[in-house]
């Protein structure tokens, strides 16, 4: 007889010890549905397939995204796409992609398991990423709907803009999540702020 | 630092780049039908021009795509970017 076995995000102790609000927050967002989803742009048919099951156009705009209620498609590359979700689960997103991706050259791959979701929110949040990451992310360059693969502290990261206050979601492997959460944490020190990585005493 | 222009993500660090060496090296149609002479100087011969050179990048921490910088060897002046398959 097999026991279930109580889910834990790679960031779960964060959220526990998350103190009260400062000038920015650190928060996960856990157990997302993520799908990498590989198709050719030049291919009308494919994308009009996608959009069918989606209920969104896939952004072709270098460094974009495209949001409804349930669903945000992140440009990763010419013809490739991360799908983020709250509302979809990824066994049946990724089936219903396969099946309507059927004779297309594409690929559709759930790596929900495999990376998770940091948020970062508040008046310092730039000067927080600034300190590890070269792009400028002020919002009148990088407004929200806007997202980069860069290096943020040495680690591979996606950034997507989120709102003016500004918010930063922040996608990371999650081996790489909770050295990226210590670096936050000590990056942030110069503004007063200080975010527990470990399980409160 | 270099800032490469990616003809898809716009200019970033070199940190986030891959170097892929020289470009417009063709692989053989048929490799069988060459010498090892041959094959050799496919595999590993290089130009090291001095000056203007067509060299392989990947943005490797980006976009993950690779593409062709044009660079003067000898300022690290970088001289255009091209996606492969556009006339140079």
């Amino acid at each position: 007889m097999s026991r279930p076995t109580p889910r834990r995000s790679p960031l779960g102790a964060i959220e526990s010890a998350q103190p009260r609000p400062q000038t920015a927050q650190l928060s996960e967002r856990p157990f997302l549905t993520h799908i990498n989803l590989r198709a050719d742009p030049a291919d009308a048919e494919a994308l009009a397939a996608i959009q069918q099951v989606l209920g969104l156009q896939l952004p072709l705009t270098p460094n974009t995204t495209a949001a409804n209620q349930e669903l945000l498609a992140a440009w990763l590359g010419p013809d490739e796409w991360l799908l983020l979700s709250q509302h979809h689960r990824s066994d049946s997103l990724v089936t219903n992609l396969q099946a309507a991706l059927t004779g297309h050259v594409a690929s559709v791959v759930d790596i929900s398991a495999g990376q998770t979701v940091i948020r970062l929110s508040g008046p310092s949040a730039l000067d927080i990423l600034a300190r590890g990451c070269a792009l400028d992310l002020h919002p009148s360059v990088f407004p929200p709907g806007a997202c980069a693969q860069t290096l943020l502290a040495r680690a591979q990261a996606l950034l997507i803009a989120v709102d003016d206050t500004p918010t930063f979601d922040i996608i990371v492997r999650r081996s790489f999540a909770p050295y990226v959460a210590a670096w936050l944490q000590d990056s942030a020190r110069p503004f007063g702020l200080h975010f527990p990585t470990s399980d409160p005493a | 630092m270099l800032l490469i222009p990616c003809p898809w993500c716009g200019p970033r660090e070199d940190d986030e780049f891959t170097f892929g060496g020289e470009a417009d090296i063709p692989r053989p149609a048929d490799p069988a039908a060459l010498t090892d002479e041959q094959w050799a100087d496919y595999l590993f011969m290089r130009d090291n021009r001095r000056g203007h050179h067509r060299e392989q990048w990947c943005h490797t921490a980006g976009c993950r795509r690779w593409f062709i910088v044009e660079r003067d060897t000898v300022t690290n002046e970088i001289l255009g970017a091209s996606i492969y398959g556009d006339s140079p």
